[in-house]
């Protein structure tokens, strides 16, 4: 290694003298005194605006560069509209209308169609607002403009394309704790709206769960209208001709005279607090720190531009240059007072740094918050500010698709159709004083809410020099079944109809006699690849010790609960810790054992319901729900004949997370005085996932001493 | 409403024409907005005139990559790249004499602290905690002499958007867009940044790559990646990480850094893009004023190192607490290799979009992927690379479901021929969205750029649309037999490894 540096070195050299050689030694203009001529004039073509019989708002644009035509749309309605115990409802709406298809297309007809035209169209509902989008060479736009406006009155909904969206929401929240940066501004967000804001709430899989075909009909019925639709097109058409077009393919949309309800406010305080969310396997940190910001319509918004371009503005506002550039203490680091059309913004600043300077990285960033209150701002920075704003204002218009999504912008949140021109003329009256005037009265340093994401582990000092600390925990929530509310009546006769079935079982002194079983089953995996057959042995002994051994074409496989100890045995004797939570997935399980829960029926806390009798397979059974001490509540159902357990029902927690198993047990025969039920089927969400055919059950075997003991 | 035929419509006539004779003639008729010419050093200037609005963008091309690092200064061009932006003997600088001196105190104390670092456990803590604090202190002196950011500023100040730089495997790229009166600004600032940079804060901004490192490290999806070239390449130097080792980080110098600049930023070893509204043979002067002071660099040989054939599959498991990514990658061919157009279409049908073999396979049909797709040309393409496949399984699937899901396709790709329909949706696709790119001045000038080093000439953009549209059913299934197989293939997958935080 150090001789290739050395070969290098070397080259560089003799490099070095052919550059001195070279370079002429005329001096070149100083780039400070360089002067321009003045800017091209720039054509800014004002869209046509018209309002269609049923309402639709039309912006137009003809654009003949490409022969291309684009659409886009502004729908009112967003995620903010949808209920709380169904979020993800709007998004999935969105979602669905284009990848569902329509009444009289189907998606994946749809998707076809399009792809062999190199077209594009596409649906969406966001936080705020709803969206579509549609982009097709012109000689295709009578075959493309239709099947838009065909998702967006009529989609058809089917419940295979619910469910892909619904697979993939599950999933993103599965996926929601694996980077760091995200989980930082999600909490922080609900930091300043708080959790069950709209504008800050989150997915859980007990809202996707909740959501239904029918509620996707309603949502839609409820919101897609012309009168709540804004279309914005530009590109290769004759405006005539185009307006034409769309109010033919719109003409059947009924103008349903609505109005959009007002957004929610939000309720803030102004208040200090530190909030940690650790994540042991990085070495950088995430911190925001931050308040709530503002809104555009407020006279102060243009000062407050200037101000974020001095504090954060590219590679020459101070956050960057002082946290980046001087101390090298991030890669990322930015920050925002934002503001926005309705309601209001954040302001926080925020970087990634190394988890020894995390204390440090967050000093540096409040820092600088500070300093904006009470150093100076001088005219350079002023200065450089407000050119950079002003020189790239061209920017604004260079795009046909710009101009046409502001104005309809401005249009959907109420702003003035002059706003970036009003915009302009008010940045260039803004002075130091006004800066500094805002920047006092908007910046509350003081008054911070701190989200840290890391390994406090390795922090240069505890988190609590910042203050208090809060730990936020960031599991998933899952899904416990739904438990009625206990009453005398139900818990009185869910008792009597277990003590019948423990009866049926055994009865209760047999079962309570049982201290250990040893069993031995064939069992068949079943997954969507394919299925495999494995023997497995299980050895429980009475109260929390359990062993199950897998016998995989790889080797076998154990897996141990002992009290509070839990590991595995791979093929190869590798062991690993089982994590707690799995842990205690594996001693749920123990409770629902019939032979276990029959012998704890006066366990402390356990508490049993009756909910009625139901039907499986035209037999007559008793649902029970049984919630045991310090677990998920899971439902029972007896056979009303005989009044064995005939099957089970609950969430169970599996290596790709929650999912909703259920159990038949069926072929019961008697071992030792008690029955056990020789075949069990399961599944996972509905699909098979295995099936178990008992070989042998011994009660009370004899236990070798090292049977559940820990590894070395 | 103003309706101008602009430079974009012979483009669009040559894209989108079939047959031969007509395309050559439009092609003469878009080249008519190019300006190509090269001064004396060698360096390349293409001006790509369009006039509808009065602005441009600049870009420059340097054609070094992390790919002509060597082991012990991975993460070099990247570096230099970051130190491009710090400003020259006549950006940002104050008080060069006195400025070049406290920057060789803090390279001299740095050569110190690494050698008393490499002694290990046998280091004098005194002497490394007294080296540590004169290096922090040197390095605060040598700031005091230069304004670093003076290049940003001016940049900022004219109104320029979206400044930055890329550096990849196979090249650096500095870019930003500016309003056109400004033009003559990029050619003072970007002629001095390449004729006599001053690598000032080198330390601080390595300290800043390094944070850049631990950002793609905190990515599940990133470590996954960077184990999965290194175990793909065992030769070539593609699987080392562009962000660089570490350790490598740790100890560079600015002379090595400086050594880097002279060998690979000699000016016939980048080309310039000027997209926008600009005048030829104004940009011509400006070109002759501003750069034909940069010297010629020294011949640069490309990598000689050749990946030797994979003679059996490669796996990474990364066991991690995160949810389930697959990556396959098989090596294939570079650019100028006549091959390399058909896994384009092969990838467009088994891999983009809704209607690709992957995504209803493993999406809509299967619902055991929440996304699957395909790529090629990773982790670049000037020397052969990767055709790349990869799943995120939803969640109650793992990355060997997935796998076994995009195995099958593969094989079907390598047993039946892909249908008329499939190889015609995916040829109108190719020039479609050829459209779309350039319908930007940074889209146009980033694609120009790419096909003029890489391949010779700018006019291969037009030309690869043309190959695309040659490709048979034949062709694809030939490729994909012949290098779409176990043995060529690198496999690597997260398994979830649970635990109380990830669930």
């Amino acid at each position: 290694m150090r001789s290739t540096r050395l070969k290098i070195a070397t080259l560089a050299l003799m490099m070095a003298g052919m550059v001195l050689s070279a370079v002429p030694a005329a001096a070149q203009k100083d780039y400070r005194e360089l002067e321009f001529p003045p800017l091209n004039d720039i054509v800014t073509p004002t869209p046509t605006r018209v309002v269609l019989d049923n309402g639709i708002i039309l912006y137009l644009v003809e654009d003949r560069r490409l022969p291309m035509i684009n659409l886009s749309a502004r729908i009112g309605v967003g995620a903010v509209n949808e209920p709380a115990d169904k979020t993800g409802l709007a998004g999935i709406t969105g979602a669905v209308m284009r990848t569902g298809g329509s009444t009289t297309m189907s998606g994946d007809e749809i998707d076809e169609t399009l792809e062999g035209l190199g077209a594009a169209v596409e649906t969406g509902i966001g936080p705020v607002s709803g969206s579509a989008f549609m982009s097709v060479l012109k000689d295709n736009v009578d075959t493309v403009l239709p099947i838009l406006a065909d998702v967006l009155m009529n989609p058809a909904f089917p419940e295979d394309k619910i469910e892909l969206e619904k697979v993939t929401a599950r999933s993103s929240i599965s996926r929601r704790n694996d980077d760091p940066t995200n989980m930082g501004f999600r909490e922080f967000r609900k930091l300043i709206y708080g959790a069950e804001s709209v504008y800050a709430r989150q997915t859980e899989y007990a809202t996707i769960d909740a959501i239904t075909r029918d509620d996707l009909v309603a949502f839609h019925q409820a919101w897609l209208h012309p009168d709540n639709t804004m279309l914005g097109v530009w590109g290769d058409f004759d405006t005539d001709e185009m307006v034409e077009k769309i109010s033919d393919v719109f003409g059947g949309w009924e103008k349903a005279g609505f109005k959009r309800p007002e957004l929610p406010g939000v309720d803030y305080t102004f208040d200090s607090s530190v909030n940690y969310i650790k994540k042991d396997d990085i070495n950088q940190s995430t911190v925001v720190i931050g308040h709530i910001g503002g809104l555009m319509n407020n006279p102060d918004y243009f000062a407050l531009r200037v101000m974020n371009d001095i504090l954060s503005g590219g590679f020459s506002g101070r956050l960057f240059r002082n946290v980046r550039s001087e101390q090298g203490l991030a890669y990322a680091v930015f920050g925002i007072y934002s503001a926005n059309y309705t309601y209001p913004g954040i302001f926080y600043v925020a970087c990634m740094t190394k988890s020894e300077t995390t204390v440090q990285a967050a000093r540096s960033l409040l820092h600088e918050v500070e300093r904006m209150k009470t150093d100076e701002i001088t005219e350079e920075e002023l200065n450089l500010a407000k050119d950079s704003f002003l020189n790239s204002f061209v920017f604004n218009f260079d795009t046909r698709r710009e101009i046409i999504n502001r104005q309809m912008t401005y249009e959907y949140y109420g702003y003035p159709q002059d706003f970036l021109e009003k915009t302009k003329t008010e940045v260039e009256k803004v002075t130091v004083e006004d800066v500094q005037r805002v920047a006092r009265k908007y910046l509350q340093p003081d008054k911070v809410r701190i989200v840290v994401v890391g390994n406090d582990e390795d922090f240069d000092e505890p988190l609590t020099v910042l203050g208090e600390v809060n730990e936020i925990d960031v599991t998933i929530a899952v899904p416990a079944m739904e438990a009625p509310e206990a009453t005398e009546d139900d818990m009185a006769r869910g008792r009597a109809l277990l003590e019948r079935s423990v009866e049926a079982l055994g009865g209760k002194e047999a079962l309570a006699a049982v201290q250990a079983v040893h069993r031995t089953a064939e069992v068949t995996i079943i997954r969507p690849m394919g299925e495999m057959a494995i023997g497995v042995e299980m050895l429980v002994s009475f109260p929390d010790k359990m062993k199950t051994t897998m016998q995989t074409p790889m080797g076998d496989i154990e897996m141990v609960v002992n009290g509070e100890q839990a590991w595995m045995v791979g093929p190869m004797g590798d062991t690993q810790p089982v994590p707690p939570q799995q842990r205690d997935s594996m001693r749920e399980e123990l409770w629902r054992l019939p032979v276990y829960l029959y012998g704890r029926v006066d366990a402390e806390g356990l508490i049993v319901q009756h909910l009625g009798q139901e039907e499986i397979e035209g037999a007559a059974v008793e649902a029970l729900l049984i919630t045991p001490p310090g677990f998920d509540p899971f439902r029972l159902y007896l056979d009303a004949e005989t009044m064995l357990p005939v099957k089970k029902a609950g969430k169970s927690m599996t290596q790709q997370g929650p999912v909703d198993a259920e159990t038949v047990m069926s072929d019961y025969r008697e071992v030792g005085g008690i029955q056990f039920p020789f075949t069990e089927t399961s599944t996972e969400n509905g699909n098979p996932s295995s099936e178990a055919t008992t070989q042998n059950i011994e009660i009370n075997p004899e236990l070798p001493e090292d049977a559940f003991a820990a590894p070395e | 409403m103003i309706v101008r035929l602009t430079r974009y419509f012979p483009l669009v006539i040559a894209i989108l024409a079939l047959s031969g004779p007509a395309q050559a003639q439009d092609l003469a008729a878009f080249e008519k907005n190019v300006t190509e010419f090269t001064l004396d050093n060698g360096l390349t200037f293409i001006v790509v005139e369009n006039h509808d609005a009065p602005v441009l963008t600049v870009l420059t091309y340097a054609d070094v990559g992390s790919v002509d690092e060597v082991k012990g200064i991975t993460g070099m061009a990247h570096v230099f790249e970051h130190m491009a932006f710090k400003g020259t003997t006549t950006i940002g600088a104050m008080d060069l004499e006195s400025e070049y001196a406290a920057m060789q105190k803090v390279d001299e104390i740095f050569d110190d602290l690494r050698s008393e670092r490499h002694k290990g456990h046998q280091a004098d803590p005194e002497r490394l905690a007294s080296l540590e604090q004169d290096f922090e202190d040197a390095k605060k002196a040598a700031r005091e002499f230069a304004e670093s950011s003076a290049m940003d500023e001016a940049i900022d100040r004219s109104g320029g958007t979206g400044l930055n730089a890329t550096t990849s495997r196979d090249a650096t790229r500095y870019f930003y867009s500016l309003p056109s009166n400004k033009l003559e600004l990029f050619f003072a600032l970007e002629s001095s940044r390449f004729l006599d940079p001053v690598l000032r804060e080198f330390f601080v901004e390595r300290d800043v790559v390094m944070e850049e490192r631990r950002m793609s490290e905190s990515s599940p999806t990133g470590r996954l990646v960077e184990e999965m070239l290194s175990t793909a390449y065992k030769a070539h130097p593609y699987g080392e990480p562009t962000l660089g080792h570490m350790s490598d980080l740790e100890s560079m110098t600015r002379t090595e850094a400086m050594d880097f600049f002279r060998r690979y930023y000699g000016a016939d070893n980048l080309t310039i893009i000027i997209s926008g509204d600009a005048d030829p043979a104004h940009v011509k002067e400006l070109a002759h004023e501003y750069f034909d002071r940069l010297p010629a660099g020294p011949p640069i040989e490309p990598v000689e190192t050749v990946e030797p054939p994979q003679l059996a599959e490669r796996r990474v498991i990364m066991e991690d607490k995160s949810q389930p990514v697959i990556l396959m990658g098989y090596h294939k061919v570079d650019i100028n290799h006549e091959d390399d157009v058909v896994f384009n279409v092969l990838s467009d049908i088994i891999g983009s979009g809704r209607t690709s073999r992957l995504y209803t396979s493993l999406v809509k049909e299967q619902k055991i992927a929440v996304n699957a797709s395909s790529f090629t040309d990773f982790p670049g393409s000037k020397y052969p690379n990767m055709m790349v496949f990869f799943a995120f399984p939803s969640k109650d699937h793992t990355a060997a479901d997935t796998e076994k899901a995009i195995e099958e396709e593969i094989e079907r790709i390598r047993n039946e021929e892909v249908t008329e329909e499939e190889l015609s949706r995916a040829k109108v696709r190719a020039r479609v969205n050829l459209i779309r790119q350039l319908d930007s001045n940074m889209g146009l000038a980033l694609q120009m750029a790419y096909f003029h080093v890489l391949t010779g000439d700018w006019r291969e953009l037009f030309h690869s649309i043309d190959q695309i549209s040659e490709v048979t059913a034949e062709d694809i299934k030939r490729v994909a037999n012949q290098y779409l197989v176990p043995k060529n293939r690198t496999v690597a997958s997260i398994v979830t490894l649970e635990d109380e935080s990830t669930e």
